[in-house]
């Protein structure tokens, strides 16, 4: 009996696993993103210097802006130090502030976009005017000021981020809730004697985690995007303390965008490489998630 | 004199809409003793829901709204209730099934898991506890393999399980009342006997007294002990179930009975009872019924008609009233 048990239930995530492990270009990501994400992890094992110090050559001199060779494979940036260890260090900090960015932003976006979806009235009013507040502002702008406000660190830059970016999140939980709500499972619920917030958490949001997912999933790339952007214009990560972004800031110097290409074009490419696996990701989850949208 | 587990005094649920107010149930009374069945019989839209979820305190609000009456469940009034204490009554001692046995389970748990929640959430038990008990109620709604099934999802039942499975939650806490609105009504023929058996055999063995909306006269027939007949928000007769159908006094009860098919004669229409519903925002003057009443006179277009004791029934039209002209010739079986 307890086997049967074991065959019989598809529970709905299980049917979505099963879809999502179809998609190719989905399980690149995923394998790109858990590599990545190892490095991160193992960062210290893997590189090969000490990002932080510069490192000399045989004459005693700083070994600034040396060309890849067998000793640094992607050459030493203007302090001597090594690119590709700094560039794993750097994953850390990227790969860090997405994920704790989009946490942020997931967690008050899910929790407004419900209580207005659920509640709806002047609840909804008042956090939907918000939303369209927050949304009016030049987002680049406001970070940037809040950031020097707050003294630029890797914390400021979480926060931040996390706190502009809540307002897509909410419109779209608040749609979803405004449809699910509506179920008879709801009332059913409500009728054999839950409370309000056991019918949000329990019943209502596990029917829309699917989106949330997903959601989630497509800004965590756009958070990398956006603390590369902020660290490029020196707001965000802070040297030396390597993130993508900053060391991309390297590239505004002439002589290194020009002759010294794999400086800026490293970090540049780890950023393109993990934006596009999370987003591959991200659609492959969509495809799963939501078996209306079929693509086979 | 045996007392009510519930009684319902001058029910009035009005909703709020652009155009005005507009009065759902208006005036609704009747009692309910304990181990009774009630039949609540009418067409969409008179009233039964609302008056359901008036007594569950469900009426969504705005814009629905309770505007007067009494709802004595044990002698205290509902209405004046918080909240709080409300929540713990539903599902507890007041127990509702929905119509919908398809959208009415949520889709991402296992029903068993549904079950253990009304345990969790009134009895305060241990998990483990609960899930026997859930298993325990799935194997008294004639569930086979109820350890299995427990385990399942709502989609990998049928809309029959999935029925038995709500019935398996409202009646979780032994509910003194329950109220079933439409249990059969999305279920085909067969499963809909399978599942009246299922509540009566229930009742008998719990002593629930049921309050069952319906639209179906079929089902009340079945099932009820008593019924009230609703139309446009009005309860129009209350009488047992054998005088309802041997003598029926409303003229819409008649044309109820009426529009039924019979089994052994054939013919080429069926009977219908003349114009629709009128509209809640736009009652007719005097009796509600009157533009659709055979019997119509004068007197019934000017006033409302009063609700007046016809043998062991009570029904609210004139022609059991001495107002009525003619009243030596009336006729009563349709």
């Amino acid at each position: 009996m307890k086997k049967g048990h074991k065959q019989k239930s598809q529970s709905f995530y299980a049917l979505a696993f099963r879809r999502f492990k179809k998609n190719k270009l989905a399980l690149w990501g995923v394998f790109v993103l858990l590599s990545l994400i190892a490095s991160a992890i193992f960062a210290p094992l893997i590189a090969p210097y000490d990002p932080y110090m510069s490192v000399r050559n045989d004459k005693g001199m700083l070994d600034i802006l040396s060309p890849p060779s067998s000793a640094h494979f992607l050459g030493t940036d203007s302090v001597g130090r090594d690119v590709a260890s700094r560039l794993i260090y750097a994953g850390r900090v990227s790969l860090s502030v997405g994920v704790v960015a989009v946490s942020i932003s997931i967690v008050i976006g899910t929790v407004l976009g419900s209580l207005a979806g659920f509640f709806g009235r002047w609840v909804d009013s008042v956090i939907m005017r918000g939303v369209d507040v927050v949304i009016c502002f030049p987002v680049l702008f406001l970070i940037i000021t809040i950031s020097t406000l707050l003294k630029p660190s890797i914390y400021t830059t979480m926060i931040v981020i996390g706190l502009v970016s809540w307002t897509n999140t909410a419109r779209l939980v608040r749609g979803e809730i405004l449809k699910v709500r509506e179920f008879e499972f709801v009332e059913s619920s409500r009728a054999l004697g839950a409370r309000n917030g056991r019918i949000i958490f329990r019943h209502i949001l596990p029917n829309i985690m699917a989106p949330i997912v997903v959601q989630a999933t497509l800004q965590t790339a756009q958070a990398i995007l956006i603390e590369a952007s902020l660290s490029f214009l020196g707001v965000g990560v802070q040297q030396p303390i390597p993130s993508w972004g900053n060391m991309l800031n390297e590239a505004m110097s002439l002589t290194i965008l020009a002759f010294k290409p794999m400086i800026w074009f490293s970090p540049g490419i780890a950023i393109v490489i993990t934006v596009l696996s999370i987003n591959f990701i991200g659609d492959g989850l969509r495809d799963a998630l939501d078996p209306k949208l079929g693509n086979n | 004199m045996r007392e009510p587990v519930l009684e319902v005094k001058g029910l009035e649920t009005v909703f709020k809409t652009e155009e005005g107010s507009v009065p759902a149930v208006n005036g609704l009374d009747f009692s309910l003793y304990e181990g009774e069945t009630l039949g609540i019989v009418g067409e969409s839209g008179c009233g039964k829901s609302v008056a359901a979820l008036s007594i569950m305190g469900l009426i969504p609000s705005p814009p629905g709204r309770v505007a007067a009456g009494q709802i004595m469940y044990r002698g205290e009034d509902l209405l004046g209730f918080s909240e709080e204490r409300m929540r713990r009554i539903r599902g507890n001692q007041i127990s509702m099934i929905f119509q919908e046995p398809m959208t009415a389970l949520n889709p991402v748990y296992t029903v068993g898991n549904q079950i253990e929640e009304t345990f969790r959430q009134h009895r305060n038990m241990s998990k483990q506890e609960a899930f026997q008990k859930s298993v325990q109620m799935l194997e008294l709604v004639g569930i086979p393999l109820p350890e299995q099934r427990a385990g399942e999802y709502p989609h990998q039942l049928s809309g029959g399980m999935r029925q038995r499975v709500m019935i398996a939650m409202a009646l979780a806490c032994r509910p003194d009342v329950l109220i079933a609105d439409e249990p059969t009504t999305a279920l085909d023929v067969t499963i809909q006997a399978q599942i009246l058996n299922l509540m009566k055999d229930l009742k008998k063995q719990f002593g629930t007294t049921i309050m069952l909306i319906t639209h179906d006269l079929g089902v009340v027939a079945e099932t009820a002990a008593n019924v009230i007949v609703m139309y446009a928000g009005e309860a129009v007769e209350y009488a047992g179930v054998e005088d309802l159908f041997n003598a029926p006094r409303h003229p819409y009860t008649e044309g109820l009975l009426g529009s039924i098919p019979k089994i052994d004669e054939s013919c080429e229409m069926l009977t219908t009872i003349e114009g629709v519903v009128p509209s809640l925002m736009d009652m007719p003057e005097g009796c509600r019924f009157h533009p659709r009443c055979h019997y119509k006179k004068e007197l019934c277009t000017q006033k409302a008609p009063p609700l007046v004791e016809s043998g062991a029934s009570r029904v609210k039209c004139f022609k059991y009233t001495d107002q009525w002209p003619h009243r030596n010739r009336r006729t009563i079986s349709p």
